[in-house]
């Protein structure tokens, strides 16, 4: 009965009749779904009845148990055993940098995301967006079905329609433009060429939301090539970052942070720590990395850049004038000696720089030419793909769309209407043009104003590929049959060009004729493809364009004059998140709860401001603000209102506003988490998450800005406070009287290079712990003792880790009030404690918390019901079905890791929960819980280790927040084998543990931060 | 029957004191006397010893401590010894404060238990006194009347003492025997009507035991949230959640075997592979052995002649792995027919992973050689 | 039952020359006839307050535990407190029936009932809240170590809320008896003063045991009364120890304290005391008890509340030298925090009403004003309910990590359940006054017997 099926199927109303409806969205997620696939009262169904009275209370809290039934396989597939996880490989679609993937299936659908060790670029970190991109998957607002006008439409309808208008197209040579993100799957970007081929005006327009055009624009002027080239930091020795958040959101951040990871690892002699210095307007994650950190206003990093780029041309003696500059905002000295150690690490050192402003790229080219960066840390032969836009073409399409040139627009990946700085004017011009063709997956500011909406796969059940490094193709396979109706996008081109076949042949035909030409090895094409579907990644040889050899084409280039900011305006800085990026993954419930690295605020964007800054204007944190500033071409003025957020290290006239907030969509979120009389919504005055900033975005003279525009900042006198994880100012006492306890506390450890270099054990605090013990040691560990120990070297607080254990763990989403009422559930948090810097800088320091697992845990001892306690392993083990809730452990804990259920949290969208990891209890109201140190991961390692007849061996068990972590600062292993790299931490000179004094003798441990530092400050803390 | 008594009723506890104590130095015997408060001196004017409770109290004591003491000690380190905190099994400090505790529970509790049943006092005991206002502002004092006594004697005693009035009155003994007696009635009858309400109660619930049964608190994590293996779903396809792999997809270390369903790829595997593992891994066969005692003893029996369980029940019986022509069967083809079947025989690729495949060859082979030896013929059958 | 002659020298404890039948009477009248319009009034507002905090628990239960102010870093608050608080109330009540006993304090007689059915009352409110405060309430029963069949599952007795489970579990059965042991003679009283066959009279012979006033039971009885004095003395002790040592046995800054123990009972006695006169005073003026509660009792409960008042005060200074004296930078943070930081307007609640206002006793004049004794008393009672807030939320809301420091505020249900908690103390107080004899009429009698004797009273 597949009729019966499908209709069972459908359970979102946009799904079934295309229309977007946010009541029944409402309906559909937060009530108990309108299928009653169930016999069982849901939760929530429980506190509904119970709302009726004692008497419904007592009847669902004791009702009968239901029947169910069980459907098992009529063939059972060679890799499905049901309740057995088993793996595929695949490519990440989160972004554009195409990480590779290990997907965990169970049952037939992919349950978890994990890096692909296997892959050149990403060696088997992955993100925190990547990793909650399987969200989507189970999304129940996606479109699983084409659209016509809005409505919804079956595909031949939808075919016909198209087709019969583009054959009129092309006999009228109407003019195609096909917009797209950076593609950066040699297939689809072969067909797209091809389905265009047989228009006499057509054009594949590609620009990223994110630019980076003028990087590449640079690129084609020095190397003759407009290419990304690929950054390698694994070997660079002193890295220069203007501006570049290369470890957060800048390209491709997993794959850099990697190879910066690789350049950090104390290892060899002398210790290899490569030196960062950071130039940069508002607290980035890279910033808080840096050795050198400092806060300059967006038109200075130009000049500091001209500085720089003399003082090297100068040594290498290179025909270089960067024109009459001003007196730079850094002390020379600084400057000279930053200059000297590029000099000195000539082919091991790598300027970045993410400015908009070709002519400053092009300085840094010359730059990394000086020091001789090309053909060594940077590597233009064999570039990157993952940028390819170019916002100059971007620019003509909108000018060409206003003036209605096009007839025919294919819009894929991207959202201009929402990206671009005058969407308004954007979706009139497209409501204009007689074809508008959208791939989105939702509704969204451009596909509902488009005329078809023909909706694109989620990767994970997608055929496709990437190139994202030159030579480096990994391949994207299905890991679950498709839900719904949708089509991947060359699929409906092969349809529309009249040739209709099935993704899997597309990619595999594309192989045949390209990439297996390509190979290295001499395989037959079936084991070749075979072989690259297995391990989602194949090395071939590059077919990169040609460069030519840096010329003199930095001999005139001329640092853009800065135009001092008039007094009481502000220099806006708009900014991507780790979680958002530019907002394509506004349906993402995880990423919005993620708190942001660096500030730690969660479900909003706001404005940031440094706190002298606000001081002066006087604001405090969560002053609702008036963001103002009037455009420079059309004169028209802009307005956003925000909360203010204080955000120490930043520039004093910058003020900085993240992008990918305010998306059409996210009013879903209404009443995420939640809801009983005191609760407040998540979503703002505006109904939705956030504030779109994209209208103070300028696109012109060829490039996309984010930066540089002026604002005049108002107060509201509204205040909104912003849900924060964590804030930094809290310390209420008066800093007199809390010398002890207050602002420094012995807890991060901290200390410099040098001093390291003369003691591997400086920076220790010296808690040596106390070594009288009131008890007899009644529990010998035999067998087996886990423990984990964090590289606070390698830790960038990325916060993959955090995305990693919600999904392995099933940790719910709580929503904005609930975060504001300190009530988030994330069982590993990253603690973020600010320090003074040298030189009036401000440092950051990132230490991921979770259950210490403590040899004497204080939580144990006080639970009156025996619901925590510690097994033979050394883990400190929760068992939810005892605990009744006294939440005597909470207090206790020192580190207050521990998470209680305070409510039943919505688990009401059927299609949500088959993310949920089967292997893990979904935890009920009433209930403590905690990290686990992934106990089913250890369980199944064991399962599989006797399977095999084998031991468990030392690498065999791996945490989810491990797995994935792309510094790979989390090693987790067992203490008891001595070969086990955990051991192995466990003996380093900078091995301590947290609150060691308190005598709990917990089983994780951190490996102490070692800085760069001009002096020698000797070991600093952090509060 | 009922016994003959001389009340006498004073104003002043002093009074009665005196007259008490005038009474039994005349050799009368002090029934009782009753005061609506605890009169000082009255106890030794009437001769009674020290009350003995303290000694229950103690014994009382005594056991709530002993009993706390074991059932921490017991629970803890016996019954149920868990590591908390890395406490040793026996803290015996922290046993302290309940051993307390309920010394203190079971001393006052059993010290007034016994009180109560000591001096018949009970709920709903009815109390006939020989003047209502002996529990407000009066003083009675009861004299035994039986014996030789003058009442003209006593009044004049007692007088002397200020008695308001003095007179004798038959009193019906009060027998210990028959209260109790009711008491038991009255228990019997209770335990009667609860033994019928519960079976009435029973039998009109009437119990089916295909019903399931209740749940306390369903929505405390007792039914999974996430999706369950075998559970039907209302959002998946098909209505289950067990779904098909996608076509061409390639799950990790299961690349596509480059052999198909035909027999000459079955011939072809025969002469192209060879078995990974080698016969003398004690592993491996230990392995192949279980696997072949779980998926083939019941077709091809334990011993490999095809004469498995289900042979007797009707089931076509298969050739013998101990067969000449079965023994010439190439390692890489016996492989071909567990994966894709022959015959009767169907696949087994879900059932049996690939290397345990390999490993059930190993097994059959040695069976194979088993049988060829005589000796151990014996062994083959009996396993 | 008081023996020596130390009444001789006093003015007489019961004043106006009562005969024992007055005395009846007198402690008898507000049981019979009709009540006044004030108790009428008081009674409604008691049950408006009690079935407010009813909705309250009744909605948390529904909705779930997040209705209250709680979060990860402060996992305690309101709740708490208010068991604390009311388990101190307690105190009191067996401090004056049990230890004033032994030490033969004779002006006890005239309170030591209304102290007792306190104490119950108190109890009963305090313990609901170990109860609601968990996440699930409904496993309550799991607290207590029955023989289950759940594998060998048992109870962890280590654990300081699992000694809470015995020790007021014990402190209210042993308080409850003493208590109604004390009432028995009197219920007998009563139904011999009924006329008549009615109900009443059949519920006061029932409960009354048949007493007959027999000089053998009484002679049994007053040893049974002063066993369980001895016993309850040392209980009352332990009771709030143990109740201390749910903070001091944990290692929170604040919390992790020597001083606890003696210092919660301190604070125990002294609130209780304040509620004790707080209540006397009112039952005094509105139930015409004047007689039996005189100036003399006032003026010794004052003297308590100063001195126990005193100790609590010695007990702050104790531990705020000691964080200092430390040198544990955590342990100094959190007393700066607790006086200095964002509670403490809280903290300065506790040190004015605890340790200020009580040196007032100091002066006879004020002890002898019943209406400054009366605020006093109210003061008091305010805090020592902050006194117990300070300690618990301050300790917890910035503790070792700043990073999970956190802050808290009460939602309105929590508020709801602590006025509920007042609305059933006071329901509950209000029926006892009504329905059963206020006054120890037996104990007063043999006092009243005893001045007659000592000051040549009546006749």
């Amino acid at each position: 009965m597949p009729t019966q099926n499908r209709k069972r199927y459908w359970k979102s109303r946009e799904e079934r009749d295309g229309a977007p409806d946010p009541a029944a969205t409402d309906r559909e997620f937060f009530d108990t779904p309108a299928v009653t696939g169930a016999a069982y009262t849901t939760r929530r169904g429980f506190l509904t009845a119970a709302g009726f009275g004692l008497a419904g209370a007592a009847l669902s809290s004791c009702s009968r148990a239901p029947v169910v039934q069980a459907i098992p396989y009529l063939v059972q597939p060679e890799e499905v055993t049901p309740g057995r996880p088993y793996f595929y490989a695949s490519t990440c679609g989160g972004c554009s940098a195409g990480c590779g993937l290990i997907v965990r299936n169970r049952d037939g659908r992919p349950v978890k995301l994990e890096g692909n060790p296997d892959h050149p670029a990403s060696r088997g970190g992955l993100c925190a967006a990547g990793q909650a991109s399987i969200l989507g998957l189970y999304d129940s607002q996606r479109l699983t079905a084409p659209m016509r006008d809005g409505q919804r439409a079956s595909w031949a309808d939808v075919d016909g329609a198209i087709r019969t208008t583009l054959d009129d197209i092309r006999t009228q040579g109407g003019a195609v433009r096909f917009l797209t993100g950076t593609v950066t799957s040699p297939t689809v970007r072969s067909l797209i060429g091809a389905f265009l081929k047989p228009f006499p005006n057509a054009r594949h327009v590609a620009y990223d939301a994110l630019s980076t055009s003028a990087l590449l624009d640079a690129c084609e002027q020095t190397h003759g090539a407009r290419v990304l080239p690929r950054l390698r930091f694994d070997r660079a020795e002193v890295i220069v970052s203007f501006d570049a958040d290369f470890l957060g959101t800048w390209i491709s951040p997993v794959e850099y942070t990697v190879g910066y990871s690789a350049g950090r690892t104390l290892r060899g002699d002398p210790p290899r720590l490569s030196y960062h210095a950071q130039f940069e307007s508002r607290m980035s994650l890279t910033g808080g990395r840096a050795d050198w950190r400092i806060a300059l206003a967006p038109a200075e990093i130009g000049i500091v850049i001209g500085h720089l780029a003399e003082r090297l041309a100068r040594m290498a003696d290179m025909p270089l004038a960067p024109g009459a500059l001003p007196p730079a905002p850094v002390p020379a000295a600084r400057l000279d000696e930053l200059a000297d150690r590029l000099w000195r690490a000539r082919g091991r050192s790598l300027v970045v720089c993410a400015s908009q402003d070709t002519s400053l790229q092009v300085l840094c080219n010359a730059m990394n030419h000086a020091v001789g960066a090309y053909g060594t840390t940077i590597d233009v032969e064999r570039p990157s793909y993952q940028r390819a836009g170019n916002d100059r073409d971007l620019e003509a399409l909108r000018d060409e769309l206003s003036a209605g040139g096009v007839a025919a627009l294919f819009i894929a990946g991207v959202n201009p209407v929402y990206d671009l700085p005058d969407g308004d004017g954007l979706a009139q011009a497209l409501r204009t043009v007689p074809l508008v063709i959208s791939f989105a997956d939702h509704v969204d500011e451009t596909s509902s104003v488009a005329r078809y909406v023909c909706p694109d796969r989620h990767f994970l059940e997608c055929w496709s590929d990437t190139e994202a490094v030159a030579g480096v193709v990994s391949l994207t396979q299905p890991v679950i049959r498709p839900l719904g109706e949708s089509r991947q996008l060359i699929e409906s081109l092969a349809v529309w060009s009249g040739a209709p076949m099935s993704a899997c042949d597309l990619v595999r035909a594309h192989w045949t004729q390209q990439i297996y030409p390509r190979r290295r090895t001499d395989a037959p094409f079936r084991d070749f493809w075979e072989r690259a579907v297995h391990d989602g990644v194949v090395e071939v040889t590059p077919d990169a364009p040609a460069v030519r050899p840096f010329g003199e084409a930095a001999r005139g280039v001329m640092v853009p004059e800065a135009p001092p900011l008039p007094d009481g305006d502000f220099a806006l800085v708009l900014y991507p998140t780790v979680g958002m990026l530019d907002g394509r993954h506004a349906h993402n419930p995880w990423l919005h709860e993620l708190p942001d690295p660096t500030t730690k605020v969660t479900w909003d964007n706001y404005a940031s401001f440094s706190p002298e800054a606000a001081g002066r204007i006087g604001i405090a944190d969560g002053d609702v603000v008036r963001l103002e500033s009037s455009d420079g071409l059309t004169g028209a003025t802009k307005v956003i209102e925000l909360s203010a957020h204080l955000q120490p290290g930043q520039h004093d006239r910058v003020v900085a506003v993240a992008l990918g907030y305010g998306r059409m969509g996210t009013d879903r979120f209404a009443k995420v988490g939640p809801q009983w009389i005191e609760g407040r919504t998540t979503v703002g005055t505006n109904g939705l998450i956030g504030v779109s900033a994209a209208g103070f975005r300028t696109l012109a003279n060829g490039v996309l800005r984010d930066t540089g525009r002026l604002v005049r900042v108002t107060k509201t006198g509204r205040t909104r406070p912003l849900a924060a994880t964590q804030s930094h100012h809290m310390i209420a006492v008066p800093a007199a009287l809390a010398p002890a306890g207050g602002a420094r506390r012995p807890i991060v450890e901290e200390t410099t290079l040098a001093a390291y270099v003369k003691d591997p054990t400086a920076g220790s605090l010296g808690h040596a712990e106390p070594t009288a013990d009131l008890w007899p040691p009644d529990h010998p560990y035999t067998g087996h003792r886990w423990a984990m120990v964090v590289d606070l070297n390698a830790c960038t607080g990325c916060a993959a880790c955090v995305i990693g254990c919600q999904v392995e763990n099933n940790v719910p989403v709580v929503g904005r009030d609930e975060v504001r009422r300190h009530r988030e559930m994330h069982w590993i948090r990253i603690d973020r404690y600010y320090a003074d810097g040298d030189d009036g800088g401000v440092d950051v320091i990132h230490q991921p918390m979770l259950c210490q697992h403590c040899e004497h845990a204080s939580c144990e001892v006080v639970c009156p019901v025996l619901a925590t306690v510690h097994s033979s392993e050394g883990l400190n083990q929760q068992i939810y079905n005892r605990c009744v809730g006294t939440r005597y452990c909470a207090n206790n804990c020192p580190y207050k890791v521990r998470r209680f259920n305070w409510f039943d949290y919505p688990r009401e969208d059927r299609l949500q929960n088959l993310v949920l990891n089967p292997d893990v209890v979904v935890r009920s109201r009433g209930v403590m819980e905690k990290c686990s140190m992934c106990i089913q991961r250890i369980q199944n390692a064991r399962i599989e280790a006797a399977r095999l007849g084998q031991p468990l061996g030392p690498n065999a068990v791996e945490t989810a927040c491990q797995q994935s972590c792309p510094a790979r600062a989390i090693t987790f292993g067992d203490a008891n084998d001595p070969e086990s790299p955990v051991s192995q931490a466990r003996t380093s000179p900078r091995y301590f543990r947290v609150l060691a004094e308190l005598n709990v003798k917990p089983a994780v441990g951190y490996l102490r931060l070692v800085r760069h530092r001009p002096e020698d400050g000797g070991e600093r803390r952090h509060g | 029957m009922s016994r003959r008594v001389i009340v006498g009723a004073f104003d002043r506890e002093t009074d009665v004191i005196a007259a008490t104590q005038a009474a039994r130095d005349g050799g009368y015997i002090v029934e009782d006397v009753y005061t609506p408060y605890a009169v000082h001196g009255l106890d030794r004017a009437m001769g009674l010893k020290p009350s003995w409770l303290t000694w229950v109290c103690f014994a009382f004591g005594a056991f709530g401590l002993v009993f706390a003491v074991w059932l921490q000690f017991w629970t803890s380190t016996v019954a149920w010894p868990i590591n908390v905190g890395g406490r040793p099994w026996n803290s015996l400090p922290a046993f302290v404060p309940i051993a307390f505790e309920l010394m203190v529970l079971s001393a006052g509790v059993g010290t007034v238990l016994v009180f109560f049943v000591r001096r018949r006092l009970r709920p709903g005991k009815r109390c006939v006194p020989f003047d209502v206002r002996t529990t407000n502002d009066r003083f009675i004092l009861v004299l035994d009347g039986e014996g030789p006594s003058d009442l003209g004697d006593v009044r004049r005693l007692l007088e002397s003492c200020h008695a308001t009035a003095v007179d004798e009155r038959q009193v019906a003994a009060e027998t210990a025997h028959g209260g109790r007696a009711r008491a038991t009635g009255r228990l019997n009858l209770g335990l009667g009507v609860a033994l019928a309400a519960t079976l009435a109660g029973y039998w009109a619930l009437g119990v089916d035991p295909l019903r399931p049964n209740f749940e306390f608190m369903p929505s405390n994590m007792v039914h999974a949230v996430s999706a369950q293996a075998f559970a039907t779903s209302s959002v998946l396809p098909r209505g289950q959640t067990l779904q098909d792999p996608p076509p061409g997809s390639i799950a990790r270390g299961l690349l596509p075997w480059p052999y198909a369903a035909t027999p000459e790829d079955a011939a072809r595997a025969g002469v192209e592979l060879s078995n990974p593992f080698p016969p003398d891994d004690p592993a491996a066969v230990a392995r192949g052995a279980a696997v072949y005692a779980t998926f083939c003893q019941v077709c091809h029996g334990a011993g490999g002649l095809g004469d498995g369980p289900v042979t007797t029940r009707g089931v076509p019986p298969p050739v013998s792995l101990l067969a000449d022509h079965t023994r010439q069967i190439k390692d890489g083809q016996l492989f071909h027919i567990l994966t894709y079947g022959q015959k009767n025989m169907s696949s087994y690729t879900a059932q049996i992973p690939r290397e345990d495949r390999w490993k059930v060859i190993l097994h059959v082979r040695q069976l194979q050689q088993r049988a060829m030896s005589p000796t151990s013929q014996s062994q083959v059958q009996t396993r | 039952m008081a023996d020596m002659d130390v009444g001789a020298l006093r003015p007489p404890l019961i004043a106006g020359h009562k005969t024992l039948a007055q005395v009846t009477e007198d402690v008898c009248a507000p049981m019979d006839g009709r009540p006044t319009a004030l108790w009428w009034i008081g009674l409604a507002i008691s049950v408006l307050a009690l079935s407010l905090g009813v909705a309250a628990v009744w909605y948390m239960f529904v909705t779930g535990i997040g209705t209250w102010g709680l979060n990860r870093t402060v996992g305690w608050a309101l709740a708490i407190t208010n068991f604390v608080f009311w388990i101190g109330i307690g105190h009191a009540g067996t401090l004056i029936s049990a230890i004033l006993f032994l030490l033969r304090q004779r002006w006890r007689t005239s309170v030591n009932r209304a102290a007792e059915a306190m104490t119950i009352f108190a109890v009963i409110c305090a313990a609901i809240f170990p109860v609601i405060h968990m996440g699930r309430a409904w496993l309550a029963y799991w607290m207590f170590p029955v023989p289950n069949m759940r594998g060998s599952l048992w109870v962890n007795f280590l654990s300081p809320l699992m000694w809470d489970v015995f020790a007021i579990s014990t402190y209210f059965t042993i308080s409850l008896v003493f208590w109604y042991v004390g009432l028995i003679p009197d219920l007998a009283t009563v139904r011999d003063r009924i006329r008549g066959n009615g109900p009443r009279k059949r519920l006061f012979s029932f409960f009354s045991l048949g007493w007959s006033g027999s000089a053998r039971t009484w002679h049994h009885y007053e040893a049974v009364y002063l066993l369980l004095a001895a016993l309850g003395t040392p209980l009352v002790i332990s009771v709030h120890s143990i109740v201390s040592m749910d903070f001091a046995t944990s290692l929170i800054p604040g919390w992790h304290t020597t001083i606890f123990p003696p210092y919660f009972v301190a604070g125990a006695i002294f609130s209780g005391m304040a509620m004790v006169l707080t209540l006397m005073l009112v039952a005094r003026k509105t139930m015409r008890l004047e007689d039996y509660i005189t100036l003399r009792h006032v003026d010794v409960m004052t003297k308590f509340v100063l001195f126990t008042g005193s100790l609590v005060g010695l007990a702050y200074g104790t531990e705020f030298f000691i964080a200092f004296y430390s040198g544990n930078p955590y342990e100094q943070f959190a007393y700066t925090n607790r006086a200095f930081g964002p509670f403490g307007w809280a903290f300065a609640i506790m040190v004015i009403c605890n340790v200020v206002l009580p040196q007032l006793f100091w002066s006879k004049r004020v002890r002898t004003n019943l209406a400054v004794v009366f605020v006093i008393s109210l003061c008091v009672n305010v805090g020592m309910w902050f006194e117990r807030f300070v300690i618990i939320v301050t300790s917890l809301h910035r503790d070792y990590l700043p990073s999970s420091w956190a802050d808290y505020t009460p939602t309105m249900i929590e508020y709801a359940t602590l006025i509920g908690s007042f609305g059933l103390f006071f329901t509950c107080f209000l029926l006892f006054c009504r329905f059963l004899p206020m006054i120890a009429i037996g104990e007063v009698k043999s006092v009243v017997a005893h001045d007659a004797r000592s000051t040549g009273g009546p006749r």
